[in-house]
């Protein structure tokens, strides 16, 4: 026993060095980061020359001017760096779990339980710049569940909840209608929805064994949840807004390819668009009416609802606007801020401000020039991944 | 008096006349035009040119350098610094086809011509010409093995949006690949190969009876001549005396002519080049065999996993359509390795599914398409889909080739002047040179910038498209 003393106090040495290693490792790194361009997508708009100084995977300080810190830097001089991309509706790879088909209302579901964080998906949206994502149910469902928005870490087993509840889904799209079951039209859908709200409102909460029954219906109608409703078309945006007033509630629609036409009442009462990024076959008219929608001054954010639309659909969509007469710093806004603003996740993603999460994507020229590579990722101060220097 | 006003009258029209007539010719397309202070992708042997001037007159182009002499009373525009390059070439498509012809199969046929089927005043031919397409091959819809003839077209819309044919027959498309169930397999592509190969077959078949028939057709013809001459010897030398006829010699049967034959005929000679659109590469080597077999011009479609084959690709003079957008192993397993199911492929339309991104370490390791680039391999871009609108992009997609790793100008060479000449358009179209028509993209920075506008697109020297924003 004494003789294996010595080799049993190194050992704890060692394990208490590497433990204070572990802990320290990563989030605790204090460094600056430099680039030619940085595009805030703040009030700040683009900095040349600037760096940020990130501390426990936040920004602290962005530094303008010569003079910097001495401390381990990160140097990307020529490239440029943008805010880590904020996808607000997207499935991932929960695309055939995301979908409850036994009723056509399932308010209690949770979407994130159906989140696998080692899928393709996940690797295909964090190597084009995606690091926040709002992981919602599908749109067959009349009501499909609540989304939750969290980040794409590179600590795959943990999942990093944002906001655990964000949305609850509701859909008016043609999706929900089925010829099989209740609803096959857009007044179903409507008359469906709102007859089980009644229903719901008018229970005894008290009852022990309603506890666990339409918790997402109860908690919107609390006011603690905003509807998150899929309309495209023109009729179904309509049923949408006219349902929102008749429930006096607040919400935010997706899809949008016709929102357009409704300008003026989604600009009254503040109603976000989360427009379906476009895809190369899309016709012109799609990319025009999303312009519209921007120089209308309506809060449109573009949605990729992978594996649906593309990982690539943000950047895509944002240079069409650009092609449409919206300047860059502004097109890029709706795949950035805009989106996180949406989703009420703001005060931590969305922009290169100080006090916010260091989510940061490199490129090697212009964020929304196709041809610019992506030369790395970092998800709180951390990169995902880096190009061999 | 009268006479004087009369005269009064007619001198002053004709003085009115000979004000109005010279500025009506001007607005034709007779009067030169000149583009000064514009850098210039020729595209052709003069290379780039920082501040250079094009003359442009009767819809070709005259001249191209750095100070070029020009008439006085030519048009000068002054571009300011802008870039110009040719009008896109966009090697592969199925623009102005309607969508229900693009959806619903009909028969297919080697003689099948897209020409009798696209719509030559499609609503969306200014929107194309916008982002600077200006000539595009179409593709017969194709389901099956045979897609017919394809066509390549120059859009205009100087008067009014319509389309002018640039070289019918360009190619005939065949299919050595078929998604039927959504999925490649072995068994179908073997069906689809040997279906081919038995059409080819039967046209050499048919080339034999004919040749056949001509050798008949003329012993028969030297027979009956041999016969008229005797009779007339007969005639001169005893009139009305009765003799034993000689055999009349009988006619050959005249084999039927069969325009989808005559076609493959054509394609065996080198006329027309044949479209394999193929994925992966054991179809790859199927196509270099059915040019092998036969004496094709061989033109790859898709063709995703060419990278295999290189060498030998460039051994035989076959040419490469294709762009890293494209991933037929999507569609083998639906939805990636996990499986999606139906509902997803559903809401895609069945259509081909992207390719993945990778990461810049992995594309730095293989480097793939710049090896393509620097080889002998013909190549030319073509559009991640099949849907009209997505030829709009070729600008964008040659991006995304440069992102790959490709040398900006063999990615502008992909969309310009290589996709003329796999087309075989390369006289009239896809680079700045004199003789050559004047169709051209002015854009406000760097070709392959994606964030570079469109200002203006010219089409045979008139402007077919300007941004007033």
């Amino acid at each position: 026993m004494r003789k294996n003393q010595p080799a049993f106090l190194i050992g704890c040495v060692f394990l208490l060095v590497g433990g204070a290693w572990l802990l320290n490792g990563g989030a605790e790194e204090t460094f600056l980061i430099k680039g030619a361009k940085i595009y805030t997508s703040s009030a700040k708009g683009i900095l040349k020359d600037a760096a940020l100084l990130v501390e426990g995977g936040k920004i602290r300080e962005v530094i303008q001017g010569e003079t910097l810190p001495s401390l381990p830097i990160e140097d990307y001089s020529g490239k440029c760096i943008m805010p880590g991309m904020v996808d607000a509706h997207t499935y991932l790879s929960g695309f055939h779990r995301l979908l409850e088909n036994t009723e056509v209302i399932t308010s209690d579901l949770v979407a994130y339980v159906a989140f696998d964080p080692f899928c393709l998906e996940v690797k295909n949206a964090l190597l084009s710049g995606i690091t926040t994502v709002n992981f919602a149910p599908r749109n067959e469902n009349l009501v499909g569940g609540i989304s939750s928005v969290f980040k794409l870490s590179p600590e795959h087993a943990l999942l990093s909840l944002l906001k655990e509840k964000a949305f609850l889904k509701i859909s008016f799209n043609a999706e929900v209608q089925s010829p099989d079951r209740a609803p096959t039209s857009l007044m179903g859908a409507e008359k469906i929805l709102s007859d089980r709200m009644m229903a719901v409102k008018a229970k005894q909460e008290s009852r022990r064994e309603m506890i666990f029954e339409q918790q997402g219906i109860r908690t919107l109608l609390k006011g603690d949840l905003e509807p998150l409703i899929a309309a495209s078309s023109i009729e179904e945006i309509n049923t949408a807004l006219d349902w929102l007033e008749a429930w006096n509630l607040e919400g935010t629609i997706v899809g949008g390819e016709e929102a357009h036409l409704l300008i003026e009442p989604l600009k009254e009462r503040e109603i976000p668009v989360l427009f379906s990024s476009i895809l190369p076959s899309y016709p012109e008219k799609i990319s025009r009416n999303a312009a519209l929608l921007v120089d209308q001054g309506i809060k449109t954010a573009f949605v990729s609802h992978m594996p649906e639309g593309e990982p690539w659909g943000l950047r895509f969509s944002a240079l069409l606007l650009v092609h449409q007469g919206v300047s860059q710093e502004e097109a890029l806004k709706t795949i950035t801020i805009n989106p996180a603003r949406i989703l009420g996740v703001d005060h931590a993603v969305g922009s290169l401000e100080e006090g916010k999460d260091a989510d940061m994507v490199i490129l090697s020229g212009e964020p929304l020039d196709l041809s610019s590579r992506i030369v790395a990722v970092y998800v709180n101060g951390r990169p995902v991944f880096e190009e061999k220097k | 008096m009268n006479k004087v006003q009369l005269l009064k009258t007619i001198s002053g029209i004709c003085l009115f006349l000979s004000l109005i007539v010279p500025w009506s010719s001007v607005s034709g397309s007779d009067q030169p035009l000149l583009l000064k202070n514009v850098k210039v992708y020729t595209m052709g042997k003069q290379g780039v040119l920082e501040m250079g001037m094009l003359l442009i007159k009767g819809g070709k182009i005259e001249e191209i350098g750095q100070d070029i002499a020009y008439p006085s009373e030519a048009e000068v525009i002054d571009l300011e610094g802008r870039v110009i390059i040719p009008g896109i070439v966009c090697a592969s498509s199925s623009l102005f086809i309607h969508e229900r012809d693009l959806t619903y199969p009909g028969d297919e046929n080697p003689d099948t011509d897209v020409l009798e089927g696209i719509q030559y005043f499609d609503p969306s031919i200014p929107e194309i010409l916008e982002y600077g397409i200006t000539t595009a091959y179409i593709s017969p819809p194709s389901f099956q093995y045979i897609g017919g003839l394809g066509a390549v077209v120059k859009l205009n819309s100087k008067e009014r949006p319509t389309i002018t044919v640039l070289r019918e027959k360009a190619a005939l498309n065949f299919r050595l690949e078929r998604l039927q169930d959504r999925k490649t397999s072995n068994v179908l592509r073997l069906t689809q190969y040997h279906k081919i190969r038995d059409k080819f077959k039967e046209a050499q078949e048919y080339k034999k009876e004919w040749k056949d028939y001509e050798k008949k057709f003329e012993e028969y013809e030297e027979g009956k001549k041999k016969l008229e001459d005797k009779k007339e010897d007969k005639s001169e030398k005893e009139a009305g005396e009765k003799s034993a006829e000689p055999k009349k010699p009988q006619e050959p049967k005249k084999p039927k002519k069969d325009g989808a034959k005559e076609i493959l005929l054509q394609a065996m000679e080198k006329k027309i080049p044949v479209r394999f659109v193929v994925h992966r590469p054991d179809s790859i080597l199927q196509a270099m065999r059915l040019g092998k077999e036969f004496g094709l011009k061989v033109v790859l479609e898709r063709g995703e996993e060419w990278e295999v084959l290189l060498p030998a690709l460039e051994k035989t003079s076959v040419s490469l359509l294709s762009s890293p957008l494209l991933d037929y192993r999507k569609f083998l397993i639906p939805g990636g390795e996990k499986g999606y199911g139906s509902s997803l492929l559903r809401i895609r339309g069945g259509e081909l599914f992207y390719s993945d991104e990778t990461s810049p370490s992995e594309e730095q390791e293989n480097g793939i398409w710049m090896e393509l680039a620097t080889s002998q391999v013909p190549f030319a871009l073509i559009p991640p889909d099949h849907f009209p609108y997505s030829a709009r992009f070729m600008r964008f997609y040659a991006g995304f080739l440069v992102k790959k790793g490709m040398d900006p100008e063999s990615a502008l060479r992909a969309i310009t002047s290589a996709a003329a000449e796999i087309l075989g358009v390369e006289d009239r179209v896809g680079s700045l040179e004199a003789g050559k028509d004047a169709d051209m993209v002015v854009l406000n920075g760097e070709p392959l910038n994606s964030l570079s506008i469109v200002d203006m697109v010219f089409v045979d020297g008139s402007t077919v498209w300007k941004r007033e924003r």
